[in-house]
């Protein structure tokens, strides 16, 4: 009598939650920017990169200290990768 | 008297023959033994300029005293001489290969050093520089005070520092560090040239 194998969809795979990507180390070479009044991660995008839709990027390199791309706040040091 | 005259001189003339053969049979000597002592010296070869230029300096400068004397026929001045300055060129060429070694050593020692240094700040360098011009190839517009030829030179030259890096470390690896420091210093160059064409601040 063969043994019967359970179906493939009977336990759903367990998957590790997804991680928010860790920020890059700093070294001598990191370039920072310090939060002016009025600044968005769009304006500083947009002046560092000559994008604005590449703000991302600034979001990503943050990600330790940032956890929403709209609260930035004056003063704050944020890593321009 | 007449043959008393004729007496002394022949006595004149064998002693004139005496002296002449004595100093003829120093001659050669003499000349042999300054032949010795310029083939020792040779024999110390261009490293003895490079490496003891005082200590040949002051060998080749009693030498010219012995040709001085040679030429002056005091052939037993140079016979006397000779023997201590062949001992002095001789030891020149051993002089001449300690000092290489232990000026190769200094080299290396600084080469490593310098090393040291390059290792420590290229990775981070580079990263930062890949990291820019990765973003900035994405961007739809360059930002102020980039042009496209400025990116394009910059994004070369990052390529080119990225593949010059990795010939820079297998040499340090491969233990051949002057070429691993020259192709550092090259890399450093062309990171550096970026970043200021990027407007990115170092340190």
């Amino acid at each position: 009598m063969q043994e019967k194998t359970p179906p493939a969809w009977g336990t759903p795979p367990k998957t590790a939650p997804e991680q928010p990507e860790a920020a890059p180390a700093d070294s001598a070479y990191t370039q920072w920017y310090e939060v002016k009044k009025g600044d968005t991660l769009w304006k500083i995008a947009k002046e560092v990169y000559g994008d604005g839709s590449l703000y991302p990027e600034i979001f990503k390199a943050n990600q330790d200290t940032l956890s929403d791309p709209d609260k930035i706040q004056v003063g704050q040091m944020l890593r321009i990768p | 008297m007449k043959l008393k005259s004729v007496f002394a001189g022949f006595v004149s003339l064998a002693m004139a023959a005496v002296l002449l053969a004595g100093c003829a049979n120093k001659m050669e000597p003499a000349r042999n033994a300054i032949a010795g002592i310029e083939a020792a010296i040779a024999a110390a070869g261009p490293d003895a300029a490079q490496y003891i230029p005082d200590q040949l300096q002051a060998v080749s400068s009693q030498l010219a005293d012995l040709k001085a004397k040679f030429d002056q026929k005091d052939y037993k001045g140079v016979l006397a001489a000779a023997p201590a300055l062949l001992t002095q060129a001789q030891g020149l060429a051993s002089a001449a290969g300690s000092a290489k070694q232990a000026a190769q050593a200094a080299a290396l020692e600084a080469l490593t050093g310098e090393w040291g240094a390059l290792a420590a700040d290229i990775p981070a360098q580079l990263a930062a520089v890949t990291s820019r011009v990765g973003i900035l190839s994405k961007s739809k517009k360059l930002p102020a005070g980039l042009d496209a030829a400025s990116f394009d030179a910059v994004t070369a030259g990052t390529t080119e520092a990225t593949t010059l890096w990795e010939q820079a470390t297998a040499a340090q690896a491969a233990g051949n560090m002057e070429q691993a420091v020259t192709v550092a210093r090259q890399v450093k160059g062309n990171l550096d040239a970026a970043m200021a064409a990027l407007g990115m601040s170092a340190g």
